[in-house]
């Protein structure tokens, strides 16, 4: 099973380097808020956590603020990212009003 | 059947997470590519509440502090992403990391706290359990001082700028490294794990604190000033905008409160 999530690690890492490989400076700022907005996949081990909590009152406690701070993070990084990049859409635009 | 639609929708999702990062790395295909993970983000949680459906303990209570959580940081998370100005953007996603990072440790508390509840027992979930800890309290306090610097609300104390702060940083690595190999060898005691906690969260001020009282400054900096050339819309002639050119003579430049061209 360690070996199974090792080679998880491994293909994801590569996987991520391989995507990131090649980007233009301008979308860094972008391309990092989207990858920590994408970070925020703990949702999943929020939730289960307070799934499989039962009525242990602590550990619901302890998952929904968890979750509450992943979503924090996944809304408005996905969000912000989008506020963003719909300031570089915004130059066709211009050119074809003019 | 309900373990293939569970497979099906995971597959689709991580598949629509590898386009949308690879889409976000072209001007043009971007926009549509964000949207595209989020889509995914969104796929994997119904994946998740899917295969959880049949657990007797998915009940009425557990939907109640799901929808609390989700009430709270997402209504907060929408609001923030739309309010924050333009220029304040750099401090946003660090605070927006910042709060993922917590969220992981607040995770790995739990499954530390209670492994039987969580079914994280045996040495896999407890090295899981150790990194998470250590990554999201670093995360954590790391994002927030890197947020209260860019904001401005924090400048670097003389004695972190010296050598001093290596002996600092180095020290609380070590103290993490007790903590976390406490930890592994006796789970039970807890000891371990405050001691993990309170040393990754001090390394992690302890090592973004200095950042920015140096030369460190440009990369931070010049994020700031290109959000605040993309939010006056200016453009410079010659169809190339200011966005690329603030990257590119920001290179040697010091942080500049009030950029000329702005």
């Amino acid at each position: 099973m360690f070996v199974e999530f090792l080679w998880v690690l491994l293909l994801g890492s590569l996987l991520g380097f391989e995507l990131i490989g090649k980007v233009p400076p301008t979308l860094h700022t972008p391309l990092m808020s989207g990858a920590n907005a994408i970070s925020g996949i703990t949702v999943l081990a929020a939730l289960t956590a307070i799934i499989k909590a039962g009525d242990n009152t602590a550990l619901l406690l302890l998952g929904s603020v968890s979750l509450g701070f992943a979503l924090f993070n996944v809304i408005g990084g996905f969000l912000v990212t989008d506020r963003m990049l719909a300031m570089f859409s915004r130059k066709p635009a211009r050119k074809e009003n003019r | 059947m309900s373990d293939l639609l569970k497979y099906a929708i995971e597959l689709v999702a991580v598949l629509l997470l590898a386009l949308g990062i690879k889409g976000l790395s072209k001007v043009r295909s971007a926009r549509g590519a964000n949207q595209v993970a989020a889509i995914a983000m969104a796929l994997a949680v119904l994946g998740l509440l899917i295969s959880y459906a049949g657990e007797p303990s998915f009940n009425a209570q557990a939907w109640t502090w799901i929808i609390g959580g989700t009430a709270v940081g997402g209504v907060l998370g929408a609001v923030m992403a739309q309010r924050v100005p333009m220029t304040s953007m750099p401090e946003t996603v660090a605070l927006f990391n910042g709060c993922g990072g917590m969220s992981s440790l607040l995770v790995a508390l739990a499954a530390a706290l209670y492994p039987a509840a969580l079914d994280a027992t045996g040495p896999v979930a407890l090295v899981s359990i150790v990194v998470s800890v250590f990554v999201g309290s670093i995360t954590f306090t790391g994002s927030i001082v890197a947020m209260a610097k860019l904001q401005g609300w924090l400048s670097t104390p003389p004695w972190m700028q010296s050598k001093l702060r290596h002996v600092f940083n180095i020290a609380l690595a070590v103290a993490a490294l007790v903590g976390a190999v406490e930890m592994i060898r006796n789970a039970d005691s807890g000891k371990g794990l405050w001691l993990l906690i309170v040393s990754s969260s001090l390394l992690g001020i302890g090592v973004t604190l200095p950042i920015g009282g140096g030369r460190h400054a440009c990369s931070d900096f010049t994020a700031q000033q290109l959000f605040r050339c993309c939010s006056s819309g200016c453009r410079l002639r010659g169809g190339k905008s200011v966005v690329d050119r603030g990257w590119s003579h920001g290179r040697g430049c010091r942080f500049d409160p009030h950029p000329s061209y702005v």
